[in-house]
């Protein structure tokens, strides 16, 4: 393709504006300016728009993370200029100083607004997903972000990196094509005896206990990672959209928490506090918050919303208006308890409320402790199923699947499948429903676990899986691998996606799951055993593309075509956020909103 | 000797905090029992004379080592298929619901009754007492204790997060004339180490004048939730009664590590802590 002449044809038409109908776009995010779809300024080399990356064919300048030339002002702006300068070469000097005159007069930061939670479960995820919607589609660029998130539920980004899935989720609710590792630059994954492992910017970083975390890493490497992301989300996007963690108000340990007010600061976000009212208390929770804050802190506060409301939000006005007076911070509305499923975020939250008894076909989920990366079974919540999640070896004989998930310590949850007589009630299950096992659960499946060096378990290990599969999991050979791949199902050939993250591999005489396109061809994955309905696999996300999720419900003989989605995961996501969108839009006070939270943006 | 243990959220450990006081005045051999104004539950329990009380209560009192009567939980309301069903002094009766000051003169009736027969009455109050859109219908919390003087402890559950705040949010909440009663405060469902609390429990204690009692690891006791619309279970059997009695027993003899119980009794014998 001849880039140049693109742009000698883009300079000489002038301002496009946005091209949603492209059927390449959004490129870089919804809303998004195309009227420079080829850069005139290509490759600046300018580091705060783009990077050097190394591809299989060599170095490349990317530009993957820049929004500046896709900003309408920008657009215009240069459009303007070229006009009166009468450019029309695309090698004309003079179209370097262009790039640095928008960037003086345009790239400002951008406006951080950050959701803070009374409690934990107050809602600030759904929040900060609803509000990165909410101002996506008003046709700004904005991106979620955490700076500290505790979650065993991962997933990797197109360049490699590991966070936390819920800020993924939110990534998709702002309407992002390239999400990265500044959205959630920490991640904790907790482990067994109090150690905690922690990622940073999307890599391992180290094994921690609590002490040396906030004494040590903290104070240095810690705030250092978050003031660089954001930073650097703020120079890309219009909003930043950030989530606290927990509480804010934790006042024993104030001056160690870079998740809450320190990111506000550094950010110099506006602050908006969501209370959960289901569990009685929410005014006084809301006032002990904010009068816990100190002063330049709660400055910081400008909006408060009251959460999960079951009944009717008159009943709250009063209450709601004594608080305002008390506190002198708005109430932007009252947000209604939401019936549609929505993605787990930690194990804290999995309960009895996770269990949908109605659906046609039941699937059994073995509880392991540590029990990781079970947003991997959130498709289902969409389909006639119930999802149970369950440690009673009892229930295995009634399920019409059975899925063996994801585990932190897949040798201590064979363990404790051993102790607790699970083992040989999913065992009895062979052959008569389909049982799977998914990374942690893929391995419990394999005949020998071994651990010479201690890399899963601590202390070194070698021990007997359940033994389903014809098939040796090892740790020794130092693989830990993270990549979104794609291929096929292998018994229909039908597409499918997923992403791998785990330590160990499964050196394997069954026949491979799926096949992957990788760049050095196919490449098998996984075990199958179709006579016994045995399957197993590394890769998660599994049930997002429908071909595996029919394949596995038709096995039951209690799928009826006409009964169960045939959607993308990825679609029914997107509609998702769309209705969150529409329940915050209803329910908040949208003017108060926008004049407090949006005016000083751009 | 009076003392009424109220909670910054509801399931912050009110029942089971009350339940394990009980059997402490009753192991130094003071006859007590429990009392809850009023009960918002579908669950509930029927009592020899025939009323129906709110199972905490009912478990409260075997805890004390008496047999559950009416005037522990005068005021029981149940739903009842999308209906409120409202039993008093354990009968059920037609009235105004909405009529809170007829409803907390009955609550205060019964109570003055147990005060008369018991060295102690060990009070719990409903949901957080620091609703204030509610606050003219409160019956079970503040409006109950400053009518009869009872000094009041707060519960809060640490396991959610925001306790602090919680605390602080509700004392600064409980109307001036009646801050007088709440005189310290409990952290429940706590896993970790105190020493980290310590900073946080300090400046709570500085700011209201409060003390904090205890700080409590999650208690695992099998006791009934009260406030879900489960099924209705009517009775226990004896070894489940044996079994719970049993369970608080073993937490009291390490209680002292957790909950400091003799200044709860300087409190509940109405001299400061």
């Amino acid at each position: 393709m001849d880039c140049l002449k693109k742009v000698r044809e883009e300079l000489e038409r002038g301002w496009t504006g946005p091209n949603p109908d492209c059927e390449y776009g959004p490129c870089h995010y919804y809303g998004q300016d195309c009227t420079y779809c080829f850069c005139p300024f290509y490759p600046c080399g300018d580091e705060e728009l783009g990077e050097n990356i190394t591809t299989p064919k060599g170095k490349i300048w990317s530009c993957m993370q820049c929004h500046h030339i896709h900003r309408t002002p920008v657009c215009k702006y240069i459009a303007s200029r070229v006009k009166e300068l009468n450019i029309t070469d695309p090698e004309d000097p003079r179209l370097r100083g262009l790039l640095n005159e928008s960037k003086d007069k345009f790239m400002v930061p951008g406006k951080a607004i950050m959701v803070v939670g009374a409690t934990s479960d107050a809602g600030k995820s759904i929040a900060v997903a609803a509000l990165c919607r909410i101002i996506s589609r008003k046709g700004y660029s904005v991106t979620p972000m955490k700076t500290q998130n505790m979650s065993l539920n991962s997933m990797i980004t197109s360049d490699g990196s590991e966070i936390a899935s819920i800020q993924m989720l939110q990534a998709k609710a702002a309407q992002l094509r390239h999400p990265d590792h500044n959205i959630n630059p920490i991640l904790l994954k907790p482990m067994k005896n109090g150690m905690t492992q922690v990622i940073v910017n999307g890599k391992h970083f180290g094994d921690m206990d609590v002490d040396s975390y906030y004494n040590e890493f903290v104070p240095s490497e810690g705030i250092d990672a978050v003031k660089k992301s954001i930073g650097i989300l703020r120079k890309r996007y219009e909003f930043v959209i950030m989530e606290g963690a927990g509480s804010p108000a934790e006042i024993n340990i104030y001056d160690k928490d870079i998740a809450n007010m320190r990111a506000a600061e550094t950010a110099d976000a506006d602050c908006i506090l969501i209370v959960n009212v289901q569990w009685g208390g929410a005014f006084a929770y809301a006032l002990g918050t904010i009068e816990l804050l100190p002063p330049n802190d709660r400055k910081r506060i400008k909006g408060i919303i009251f959460n999960n409301l079951r009944g009717d939000p008159s009943s709250l006005k009063d209450g709601a208006k004594e608080l305002e007076r008390l506190t002198g911070v708005p109430v932007l509305g009252i947000i209604p308890h939401i019936g549609i499923p929505l993605p787990r975020e930690d194990s804290l939250t999995l309960g009895s409320s996770d269990t949908n008894d109605e659906g046609k076909i039941r699937i059994c989920v073995v509880k392991l402790p540590k029990i990781a990366n079970f947003t991997d079974l959130d498709p289902l919540y969409h389909e006639n199923v119930s999802v149970i999640y369950t440690d009673e070896p009892k229930d295995m004989k009634d399920a019409d699947v059975i899925i063996i998930p994801g585990t932190k310590d897949t040798t201590d949850a064979l363990r404790w499948m051993r102790s607790s007589g699970m083992d040989d009630a999913v065992k009895a299950m062979k052959g008569i429903v389909p049982i799977i096992g998914i990374c942690g659960g893929y391995q419990i499946m394999c005949g020998t676990l071994n651990d010479p060096l201690g890399i899963e378990g601590g202390v070194p290990s070698s021990a007997e899986g359940l033994g389903l599969f014809s098939a040796t999991v090892r740790w020794d050979t130092g693989t830990c691998k993270r990549a979104v791949v794609s291929g096929t199902l292998a018994v229909t050939g039908e597409d499918m996606s997923g992403y791998e993250v785990h330590s160990g591999e499964t050196v394997t005489d069954e026949s491979p799951l799926f096949e992957l396109r990788t760049k050095d061809g196919p490449v098998n994955e996984g075990s199958v055993r179709y006579d016994e309905k045995l399957f197993g696999t590394y890769l998660h996300g599994i049930f997002d593309a429908p071909a595996f999720r029919r394949y596995i419900l038709k096995m039951t003989g209690k799928y009826v075509t006409s009964e169960f989605s045939d959607m993308h995961y990825s679609d029914v996501l997107d509609d998702t956020m769309d209705k969150l969108a529409d329940v915050f839009e209803r329910s908040l006070n949208m003017n108060v909103f926008e004049k407090i939270f949006m005016g000083g943006g751009q | 000797m009076n003392i009424i243990f109220l909670g910054t959220s509801s399931n912050a450990g009110k029942t089971l905090i009350s339940a394990l006081f009980c059997r402490y005045l009753r192991s130094k051999m003071i006859m007590v029992s429990p009392f809850k104004a009023l009960n918002l539950s579908s669950r509930s329990f029927v009592t020899d004379d025939g009323s129906e009380i709110g199972v905490g209560q009912a478990l409260q009192a075997w805890a004390s080592d008496i047999r559950p009567n009416g005037r522990m939980n005068p005021v029981l309301m149940k739903a009842d298929g999308g209906k409120i069903k409202v039993i008093v002094n354990g009968a059920r009766e037609n009235i105004d619901t909405s009529d809170r000051g007829s409803l907390l003169s009955r609550a205060l009736w019964s109570f003055d009754e147990l005060s008369d027969m018991f060295e102690a009455v060990v009070a719990e109050g409903s949901g957080s007492p620091a609703e204030i859109n509610l606050r003219d219908h409160d019956v079970a919390n503040m409006n109950f204790a400053s009518s009869r003087n009872i000094p009041a402890i707060l519960v809060g559950d640490i396991e959610k997060g925001g306790v602090f705040a919680g605390i602080y949010g509700t004392w600064l909440l409980t109307e001036e004339k009646n801050r007088h009663l709440m005189k310290g405060f409990i952290i429940n469902k706590y896993y970790g180490d105190k020493e980290i609390l310590k900073s946080g429990i300090g400046r709570i204690e500085e700011l209201t004048g409060m003390r904090c009692l205890g700080v409590i690891p999650y208690i695992d006791v099998s006791l009934p939730e009260e406030d879900t619309f489960g099924s209705a279970k009517e009775g226990y059997s004896d070894i489940e009664i044996d079994a719970f009695i049993a369970s608080l027993d073993s937490i009291i003899e390490n209680i002292t590590e957790h909950i400091d119980m003799e200044a709860l009794v300087r409190i509940a014998s109405g001299s400061s802590a």
